[in-house]
Order: structure tokens, then C-alpha cells, then sequence
């Protein structure tokens, strides 16, 4: 009996283990090429979570991940520590393997890779001396960066980095004209199909930034904290440094060209539907239309009741104090600083919104209510979505470069470098004559492409900084020559705007002694106009700091919602751009 | 090569010679080692005499003591050689047995899969190597004989062996010893075979050569345009190229790229020129390096303990500020003839120095700074005309002093006669010459390159620091297996090795160095998570959390003596850097050990008396 039912309760066990190894196989078979496997890998594969989603797999990083025992935080714990330890005690090559073994344990850890890529391109090359070896660091930081992207195929965090490390650290550090050398020297570097042409940092750079927006465009990647605007600009924006770059190495044709191209892909760039923060789809180059529909609309509503703006305003000036409106009617620099801050509340109370003009109308023409208050809303949206726009454009400068991308396409403007390059070129070889003479005829120029584009000295405009120092140059083959700034100079006026660091202080005082105006009025113009952001001072925060942590996603790079952090040479690049 | 600690001369480390002050002889290695061992014998007297107080009364215990003791050390030097050497090749036997030369397997295949993670596209690939092999070593090593010498005296006891031993004419001091002794040969054995490995290891993996890039080569001229020779670069082999100079008659050299060279050859092979390149040069090295002293002068000429600090965390390094009169000056003591090498241009002394240069504005990127050396003898104060360089930052910059040449006035002068003392100093002057920019020295930064030693035997002396170790480890962990069984000692001996690799923190902590405080504190500022630097609330409980730790920091203060310094014993930099690992400090090593296996073979014979077999 016992021997019968210890065979029967095998019979079950067998039986069970069979039903349990169907169901398991349902559940769990491998994917193969035939097959797309059991539920649990169809899962998988539809969520991306397999290893093989991530990227590369390395049977290296495999390994190692599996010799930790289930101690991987705690061998990462100590990797790091020794990184930290190698750093402070400048053991450049062991910080180095510590790293390579650290990305083995945590490859699919993104902010490690950006961080410690970080680290060796800006805060390890910078402990060097030597300009070669700056680069060789600048370089392991860029490859340590290319490792992660295999790791994490189609990341936009890893790629658009790329794009950055290579655009900006190579090409705007204090070194960039030695940096821009090595690269394109670098046959090590770049794959063999890569045109000498083609192995600029700013076109290699935007090839990744290409990449970053395509893993979100077509295959759908999240750009996480990153600012849209920043991403889908960057490509054009490493067009216009290319163009500036190699304009600066006197390759006027080919600049011309890039300028060319860099115009069309800022116009694109301004049709591309980019997400605000708070979620509206906005389109920078759409904001004239916006402007416009904005016009109509308000035009549309105020005529359902033609002087209801009028009324409304005289209703909420009747409704203040007698105070109030004596404040108002007092210009502002009349008073205090207490009826300052009483005016610009005063000011919030007369405030007219769509709103109360749909009300109003409402009121008044009951009919019209419903078709008053849709139209309100409308407006309203649109308003809002004029307002983003405009924000965003501010902080993309997007005016300033559309207008640089099409007066540097120019003839004058061509000309204008090009007899400004030269006459650096005279000046250096001590024909100072032919460097005078060059810097003049530039000058010329530089007043035809001001008069034809005058947005380019706006206050938030560089270019005005660029001829500022080609007039420093041109005043020192003066100084040589013994001569000075005569009144016939075509451009004081960018001197006048342009001369932060006050170098031309003397010069204009004489000037405008000569054309009949006051040292008081000079004084006052001095103080007065002398605003325009300064590029040098940029970059010298930006060098002096040699960031030592990588930028922020939403405070580094995009300015979006938080100040730029000046410590950052990302930061301090935005702010240039 | 960075060195934290100054290398005492080995009199001077042992006695305290030449005994300048109390402090000298009271801090020398022997002094120490004979309070503590004074000490401990005091502890152990007076704990036994306490126990034996608790179980047998006052009387019975002084006597039992006094026995112990007086018969203790009297069997102690009877200890036979004969008899250790027996139970030696009975541990080795044993050993064998249970298959102790897997370790050797278990290393083989580490380094089978080594080349997975280590690349040779570094700056400095022999280093790496190099420190990855030897700590593998050490840590298995240091593995194989904690886990062999643990568990075969409490195997013996479990399996009653011990019985079968004692019957024969052996002492307890004979036991302990010849265990120590046996898995020492072991363990000399399985470290050999290591090495062997290793060695192979490293020298596969970075031997290579290169093909010379022949479509890019250039040929250099003359001033009156004839040619006389090539320049271009190698092909890329071991993820590097190099710069290649090759000369009219095919020969030439590819110039140094990750601290090695190669020798080019040529051969014509019919119309066409073969260059061949030589197995890397200069990879494995043993620089012999003679140290001076280093003192600063400030920016207007006066002594100072140190130069200025640039900021850094590490101060390893302190800074002359450029275009003053700041300088950093070495002594070098003992310097004669000897210290001379032979060159083309005659006899020179070989000065070598690492610059860290520091600027504090960029100037011209693509030239380096400019600083000065100049020789000077310390009595007459005659100075050597300046020789000004450019700094090769964290790089060995190389001087060959000529033994002929001028003093500061241009006047001929003799390098040995003249700039050396009579009592044989000489002392180097080093400046930074621009304005504004800081060079950054320690004091190993500068020495005088000695011929070099041979890199193989060079090795060798890194694998008896290893050896070093691992008897530590065998005799700690024997010791620990006579009194408790195989597993615990196993732990005791891993804690006290771990202690023993942290010994710098324990110590730090005991003595309250240490931020974050002793070891109560720290638990509770890590539960809390406080910051180190944040004083603690008043209130009654951290106050007796202080309180208990001013006690626990006591008994680590004492512990500390107890730990060898596992670290100091490592030897690994030297042969990483490509520097000679002193006699001196092999000496030191050497007796360090001595003196800990004699302390704790005492030790062992006593804590194996208390063993009811072993009496």
C-alpha cells in the first residue's frame, strides 16, 4: 500500500514538474531568431529593460559584475573613493583605470559617465602644463564619453554631450587654436573615411548633436532635464562656430558658405515644434504671425463693443485714490522710492485683461457673451504662447543670430574680414603701412555692413566686441606710427558702445571735444551706454574656473528656468551665445 | 616617484643614531618594539596570575605564575631545530595535501582574463601593470596563507593528530614554530610561482613593436640643403605611436612615447629600405635615485619650513613663486667621483627633476616656463653658472652637470673639487624665472641618478616585501589557531590584517587625528548623518559617548603597537615608477618581521601551553 502510494505521489510530482515546465516555457523562453520567446522576454523586448535595449553588452562588465558577489555598491563605493583618492594625489593613470573599472560595474549609471567624463576633460587636463597633454585628457574625456554611448546606444543625454564636449571644450577653451590643431592632426581619432575638411570640432560635434535629436525624433528617447531649445539648436549653432572659427583661420570662402547653410538651419530650427517646460508646443520663428494674430484678435474682441478698453480704463481710475492717480500722473523719476513701489502696484490695478473685456461686453450686449468670453480665451492662449516665445527667443538670442547669419553671408561683410585678417597678418609681419591701410579700407566695411544691419550693435550682440578689437589692434600700428583716432574714424560709434574696459576713454573725450559736446554729456553717454554684455568676460570667468563639476541639465545648459552659474564653461558659453 | 615618508638610514631607524636627543632613541623601531614587548609580557603576567588567582587562590597562583614563566622561557631555548624542521616539512606535507597549488590555477586564470580589463592605452602602461600584478599577488598570497595557516593546527586538534605529535619529544615552542616555518616554505613556493607568472604576464602583454608610417616620412636637410635623414611617425601598435628620427645611415630611434623607446634599424630589401624597430626600451627600469634635503627660500631670499601653498588639498608639494627670490634648495650629502657618469662630452654628474609647474595666468600657451638650476658648494658659497630650462611639467627632466665648467663670473671651475664641500655636500638651487608662475617641489622631486639597477632583481625584492607580509600573516594567524578553532582564527587574523592595511586610520583615529572622532562618535554622526566637522550636541548622551570613546581610543592607541603597518611593507610603487627599492628599506622590512615573529611565536608557545594537550 505504502509502495503504491509513494508511486502515485511521484506520478503527481512528475506530472506537476511537466504542467510547471510548460508554463515556465510560456513564461520565460529565450528569444531567438525565430522566435520572439516567452512572455516574459516579449516584456522585455517591448520595454526596453533586456541589457541588450541598453546597448553594448561586454562580457568584461558582465564579469565583473558578477565576481562582486552582490557587492557591486560596495566595490563601486570603493572605486570611487580611490578615483577620489588618485585625483588628489594626481596619480593621473590609476584615476584613469579606476574609472574604466567603475564604468564596467555601473555602465548603464548615465550621470557617471557624464561626470567622470567631465572630470578628465576639464578638471584633469587642466593639471597639465603642457598644451599636448591638456589634449591628450581633453581626448580620454571625449572617448571615456564615446564608451558610455555604446554602453547606452541612442542615449540623447550621452550624445548631445558628445556633441558638447567636442564642439565646446575643443573649440572654446583658452588653448582652442592649439586644441582645433591637434584634433584635426588626430589620425588616431577620427575614422579613416573623415575628411581632413570634415575633422572640425564644431562639424563632428554637431554630428552628434544630429544623432541626439534623431534618438528623440525618431526613435523616441527622453531628453530628461534638458531644454529642448538648447538641444534642437545646438546643430545650427555649431554651423555659425564653425563658420566663425575658420573665418578667424582665414578660410573666408568656405565660412561664407557655412554661414549660408547655418542661416537656413537657424530658419528650421525656428520652424521646429520645440515642448515649453510648462508643456505649450512653441515655434521661435513663428513669433511675427503670433504678433499679429494677437493684434487681430484684441482688435476683434474690443470691436464686439467699440470703447470698452476706453471705459473700462476710465472706470478703474475713477476707482482709485486720490493719491493713487496723483502718482500715476508724477513722471518716475519724481519720486520716491516708496512711490515707486506704490506706482507699480497702482499701475497692476489699471491693468485691462481680456477677461474683463469679454465681461464687460457680456454685460452690455448679453448676446455676445458666450462668443465674447471663447474669444477671450483665445486671445488669452495666445498671448501666453506669444509671451513663451518671446522668452525663449530672448534666451536663444535668436534675432541677433538670424541677423549675424545674414549680413557674415555679405560681400562687405566678407570683404570686411578679410581685409581685417590681412591687416592683423601686415601687423604681425611689422608692415605697418599696408596694416593701416588694410585696417582702414575693413573699417569702411564694418560702417556699409552697420548701416545695412544696425540690430548687429544691439546691446546684446557681440559682433560690436569684434570690431571693438580690431580697433584696438588698428590703435596700436597708430601708436607705432605715432598717430591717433582722427574724427574721420567711421565707427566711434561702436567705440562709444563697445569700450567696456574704458581703453578708449581718452581718445573720446578728445572726439567729442572736437565735435562740440560737453565732458558732461560725455560723462553721462560713458555711463549710460556702456552695457553690452562682454564675450572676454565670459570666457575668462569661464577659463579662470576650469568648471569642476559638469553642467546641470536644467541649469547648465538650457537657462531655462535658473540664472546661469558663470563657474561653468557651459554656463559661460550660453551666456555668450 | 612620490614619497610621503623620509627613508631613515637603517641605524638611525633601529637605535635612533645618532642619538641627538631622548626623543630620537625613545621613537627608534627598537626602542619601541622592547616597550612593547615589555609591556605585553606585563599584561600576559598579570592576566594569567588573575585567572589563576580566580580558580586556584592567591598562593597557588603566585607560584603557578612564577612557574610558568620561569619553566616558559628556560623551554623556549631549548627549542630544536631538528625538531622544528620536522614539523616544518609535516606542515608543507600537509599543505600539499590539500591542494594549496590550486592558488597557483586560481592566479593562472586572473591573469588569463586580466587583459579583459587592463588596457595599454595609458600614459604610463608599465605602471599599471605592474601594480595590478603585484597587488593581485599580495592579496592572494596574503589569501592562501591565512586560509592554510588558520585551520591546520585546530584540524590537527578536532582530528586528535595533535596527540599522535606530542607523544614524540616535542615542545609546544617547537609546534608553533615549525607550523610557521612549514607554510612560510609553502607560501615561498606558491609566491615563486607567481612571480614567474606574472613577470610573463607583464612582458606579453606590453612587449610589441612598431611598422614605421614610410608614405609620411620626411627628409630633413642640411643648412646647405643636403640630406641627413627622415622624420615621421610610427604606425599605432598597443593603442600609441611614436615620433620617429631616422639618420643618413638608416639607423635612428623612435622618441619616447608611454615611458619607452625603440631602436630603428634599416635593411635594403631590393630597391626598397625595411625599417625594423627593436622591442620597446626603457620600459622596465630600476632608477637609482641618491635623495638630498630639501629647505625653501621665500620671495625675498629668507628660509622657510615651506614654500607656498597653490591651493592644493594634497601638500605634498609646496611652490617658489617665479621672478623672486624664492628657491628650493637640496643638499645632497656624500657626493664624489663615484657619482659621476661618463658622457660624450666628458665626465658629468646626472641630476634628474620632476617640475610641477603652477601659472597663474595662462601666457603663452605653447612655451613652457622658464626656470634656473645652479649648483653651489655650502661652505665657499662658489655657484655654477645658471642653467635655464624649460620645465617639462610632472615629467624627469634631465641635467648632465659637465665636471668642467663655469662658475656664476664665467671662471672655469671643477664640479667635484670646486662645488662640493670637503665633507662631500653639494647643494642644488632650483628658481622659477617668470613672473607670477610657481614651480612646485618635495623633496624626492630632485636626486642624482645612480647607474641603473637591474629591473629583475629589482623585482625580486618586491616579491620579498610580499613574502614579508605573508609571513606576518602565517605567524599571526598560527598563533591565533592555538587557542581557538580554524574559523574564528581565520576572522581574528582577517580583522587584524584589515586593521593592519588601515593601520595609518586606526592610528589616526586613536590618536585623534582623525576628523569625525573615535569610534562611538563616528557611528552616531554616520546614524545621524551628520557632517564630520559638525561639533556635536551637547547633551548627556554624547557626552558619554565621548567619554567611552576617550577609552576605546586608549585601547587602540595601545593596539596600534600590536598591528604591523601592512602598507608601509608594500614595495609596489618602486617597481610601478620604474625606481630602485633601497637595501635599506628591505632591511627594515626584514627586521620588522623578525620582530613580530618572535613576539608572537612567545605568544604561541604560551597560549598553546594552555592547551591541556600541548603540557
Amino acid at each position: 500500500m505504502s509502495d503504491r502510494t509513494s508511486f502515485y505521489r511521484k506520478i503527481v510530482y512528475a506530472a506537476v514538474i511537466v504542467v510547471l515546465c510548460f508554463a515556465l516555457g510560456w513564461l520565460s523562453a529565450p528569444a531567438t531568431t525565430n522566435s520572439p520567446g516567452g512572455r516574459l522576454a516579449q516584456l522585455r523586448n517591448e520595454y526596453k529593460l533586456a541589457q541588450v535595449n541598453l546597448g553594448e553588452v561586454d562580457p568584461a562588465s558582465e564579469t565583473i559584475k558578477l565576481a562582486t558577489l552582490g557587492l557591486r555598491g560596495v566595490a563601486v563605493n570603493l572605486l570611487w573613493n580611490k578615483a577620489n583618492h588618485y585625483k588628489k594625489v594626481e596619480d593621473w593613470t590609476s584615476l584613469t583605470a579606476s574609472l574604466e573599472q567603475l564604468a564596467k560595474l555601473q555602465p548603464n549609471f548615465i550621470t557617471f559617465w557624464k561626470f567622470q567624463a567631465w572630470n578628465l576633460s576639464y578638471n584633469v587636463s587642466v593639471e597639465f602644463d603642457d598644451y599636448k597633454d591638456r589634449y591628450y585628457y581633453v581626448r580620454r574625456g571625449i572617448e571615456f564619453l564615446t564608451d558610455g554611448e555604446r554602453y547606452n546606444e541612442d542615449n540623447p543625454v550621452l550624445l548631445w554631450d558628445l556633441g558638447w564636449f567636442i564642439g565646446q571644450k575643443i573649440g572654446r577653451a583658452d588653448e582652442h587654436e592649439q586644441y582645433r590643431r591637434l584634433f584635426k592632426a588626430d589620425d588616431d581619432f577620427h575614422p579613416p573615411e573623415r575628411t581632413l575638411e570634415e575633422r572640425d570640432n564644431w562639424l563632428v560635434g554637431k554630428q552628434w548633436y544630429l544623432d541626439a535629436i534623431e534618438s528623440i525624433d525618431v526613435k523616441g528617447f527622453s531628453i530628461g532635464r534638458k531644454s529642448p531649445r538648447d538641444v534642437y539648436s545646438s546643430p545650427a549653432k555649431s554651423t555659425m562656430n564653425y563658420a566663425e572659427a575658420i573665418e578667424k583661420e582665414g578660410a573666408f570662402d568656405r565660412a561664407r558658405r557655412a554661414w549660408i547653410r547655418a542661416a537656413e538651419e537657424w530658419r528650421q530650427f525656428g520652424q521646429t515644434v520645440i515642448e515649453h517646460s510648462f508643456g505649450e508646443k512653441l515655434q521661435l520663428g513663428t513669433e511675427p504671425q503670433l504678433t499679429k494674430e494677437v493684434a487681430d484678435l484684441t482688435a476683434e474682441l474690443e470691436a464686439m463693443l467699440p470703447g470698452v478698453r476706453d471705459t473700462l480704463v476710465q472706470e478703474k481710475r475713477a476707482a482709485l485714490t486720490d493719491e493713487e492717480r496723483k502718482i500715476l500722473d508724477t513722471p518716475e523719476e519724481q519720486l520716491s522710492a516708496e512711490q515707486l513701489n506704490k506706482r507699480y502696484e497702482t499701475s497692476g490695478k489699471m491693468e485691462i485683461t481680456e477677461r474683463e473685456i469679454a465681461e464687460r461686453i457680456g454685460r452690455e450686449k448679453p448676446e455676445k457673451k458666450n462668443e465674447a468670453l471663447q474669444l477671450a480665451n483665445r486671445l488669452a492662449h495666445r498671448k501666453l504662447v506669444l509671451q513663451y516665445t518671446r522668452n525663449y527667443k530672448r534666451d536663444a538670442n535668436y534675432d541677433y543670430w538670424m541677423t549675424r547669419c545674414e549680413f557674415e553671408q555679405t560681400d562687405n561683410a566678407v570683404t570686411a574680414r578679410r581685409l581685417m585678417f590681412e591687416a592683423n597678418n601686415e601687423f604681425r609681419k611689422a608692415d605697418l603701412l599696408t596694416a593701416k591701410k588694410l585696417y582702414e579700407e575693413g573699417f569702411a566695411k564694418w560702417r556699409l555692413v552697420i548701416d545695412e544691419f544696425p540690430s548687429i550693435l544691439d546691446d546684446e550682440a557681440s559682433t560690436g566686441e569684434d570690431i571693438l578689437d580690431y580697433v584696438k589692434q588698428y590703435r596700436r600700428v597708430l601708436d607705432q606710427l605715432d598717430e591717433r583716432l582722427g574724427d574721420d574714424f567711421p565707427l566711434w560709434d561702436v567705440v562709444e558702445k563697445f569700450d567696456v574696459e574704458q581703453d578708449f576713454t581718452e581718445e573720446l573725450q578728445e572726439h567729442r571735444q572736437r565735435q562740440g559736446q560737453t565732458p558732461d554729456e560725455s560723462a553721462s553717454q560713458d555711463s549710460g551706454e556702456t552695457q553690452a554684455p562682454s564675450d572676454e568676460t565670459s570666457d575668462a570667468s569661464q577659463e579662470s574656473s576650469e568648471a569642476t563639476t559638469p553642467p546641470d541639465d536644467a541649469a547648465g545648459a538650457s537657462g531655462e528656468s535658473q540664472p546661469q552659474t558663470p563657474a561653468t564653461e557651459p554656463a559661460a558659453d550660453s551666456a555668450q551665445e | 616617484m612620490v614619497l610621503e615618508e623620509e627613508l631613515l638610514p637603517y641605524l638611525t631607524w633601529l637605535t635612533g643614531y645618532p642619538w641627538t636627543d631622548a626623543r630620537s632613541i625613545l621613537g627608534s623601531a627598537l626602542a619601541i618594539f622592547l616597550m612593547t614587548a615589555f609591556a605585553a609580557t606585563v599584561v600576559a603576567i598579570i592576566g594569567g596570575f588573575l585567572i589563576a588567582l580566580v580558580r586556584h587562590g592567591p598562593m597557588k597562583a603566585g607560584d603557578m605564575t612564577y612557574r610558568v614563566v620561569t619553566g616558559g622561557v628556560a623551554e623556549l631555548f631549548r627549542t630544536s631545530p631538528r625538531r622544528v624542521w620536522a614539523i616544518a616539512r609535516l606542515a608543507f606535507k600537509e599543505s600539499m595535501r590539500r591542494r594549496v597549488w590550486v592558488a597557483l590555477v586560481v592566479f593562472a586564470v586572473i591573469l588569463l582574463f586580466a587583459g579583459w580589463f587592463l588596457k595599454t592605452n595609458y600614459r604610463e602602461p608599465g605602471k599599471l601593470f605592474f601594480s595590478v600584478v603585484l597587488m593581485a599577488t599580495t592579496y592572494l598570497t596574503l589569501l592562501i596563507a591565512l586560509l592554510v595557516s588558520a585551520f591546520s593546527l585546530p584540524q590537527d586538534f578536532k582530528s586528535k593528530t595533535i596527540y599522535t605529535v606530542v607523544t614524540k619529544p616535542v615542545r609546544a615552542g617547537d609546534i608553533v614554530l615549525g607550523r610557521i616555518l612549514g607554510f612560510t616554505l609553502i607560501g615561498t613556493v606558491l609566491l615563486a610561482g607567481m612571480a614567474v607568472m606574472s613577470s610573463f604576464f607583464v612582458w606579453r602583454m606590453l612587449d610589441h613593436t612598431h611598422a614605421i608610417d614610410v608614405a609620411n616620412l620626411q627628409t630633413v636637410y642640411d643648412a646647405e640643403g643636403n640630406p641627413v635623414g627622415k622624420t615621421g611617425r610610427t604606425l599605432q601598435s598597443q593603442d600609441h605611436r611614436h615620433d620617429v628620427e631616422i639618420y643618413s645611415d638608416g639607423t635612428g630611434r623612435a622618441l619616447s612615447t608611454n615611458e619607452h623607446e625603440h631602436v630603428i634599424s634599416s635593411r635594403k630589401v631590393g630597391g626598397d629600405t625595411v625599417y625594423e624597430l627593436t622591442d620597446p626600451e626603457g620600459m622596465f627600469r630600476a632608477r637609482v635615485p641618491e635623495y638630498g634635503k630639501l629647505r625653501f627660500l621665500d620671495r625675498k631670499g629668507v628660509p622657510v619650513a615651506k614654500g607656498v601653498n597653490v591651493g592644493n588639498e594634497w601638500q605634498y608639494r609646496s611652490f617658489v613663486d617665479g621672478g623672486t627670490q624664492a628657491a628650493a634648495i637640496w643638499t645632497f650629502s656624500g657626493v664624489n667621483a663615484s657619482h659621476l657618469r661618463a658622457d660624450e662630452e666628458g665626465q658629468v654628474l646626472p641630476l634628474e627633476l620632476i617640475v610641477r609647474v603652477f601659472r597663474t595666468y595662462k601666457g603663452n600657451i605653447e612655451t613652457g616656463i622658464q626656470g634656473s638650476m645652479q649648483l653651489r658648494n655650502p661652505e665657499t658659497q662658489l655657484k655654477s653658472d645658471l642653467w635655464t630650462f624649460t620645465a617639462k611639467d610632472a615629467s624627469i627632466n634631465s641635467f648632465n652637470w659637465p665636471r668642467k665648467l663655469d662658475d656664476e663670473n664665467r671662471n672655469p671651475v671643477d664640479l667635484i673639487d670646486d662645488l662640493v664641500s670637503k665633507d662631500g655636500r653639494l647643494e642644488v638651487i632650483l628658481q622659477c624665472i617668470d613672473n607670477a608662475q610657481y614651480f612646485g617641489f618635495a623633496m624626492p622631486d630632485c636626486f642624482i641618478r645612480l647607474p641603473d639597477g637591474s629591473p629583475l632583481w629589482n623585482y625580486i625584492k618586491a616579491q620579498v616585501s610580499i613574502w614579508v607580509q605573508m609571513v606576518l600573516v602565517i605567524a599571526i594567524a598560527v598563533t591565533c589557531s592555538t587557542v581557538v578553532n580554524g574559523p574564528v582564527a581565520m576572522i581574528f587574523t582577517a580583522a587584524y590584517i584589515t586593521l593592519g592595511f588601515f593601520w595609518q586610520m586606526f592610528f589616526d583615529v586613536a590618536t585623534g587625528k582623525q576628523i569625525g572622532g573615535g569610534p562611538l562618535e563616528s557611528l552616531y554622526r554616520i546614524v545621524t548623518q551628520m557632517n564630520q566637522m559638525s561639533p556635536l550636541p551637547e547633551n548627556f548622551g554624547t557626552q558619554m559617548i565621548v567619554a567611552v570613546d576617550t577609552v576605546l581610543r586608549a585601547g587602540m592607541f595601545s593596539l596600534a603597537y600590536l598591528l604591523p603597518d601592512f602598507r608601509s611593507f608594500s614595495t609596489v610603487d618602486y617597481i610601478a615608477y620604474g625606481f630602485y627599492i633601497p637595501i635599506n628599506r628591505l632591511a627594515q622590512e626584514l627586521t620588522a618581521c623578525l620582530a613580530f615573529l618572535a613576539g608572537l611565536f612567545v605568544a604561541g608557545y604560551f597560549l598553546l601551553r594552555t592547551r591541556e594537550v600541548a603540557k
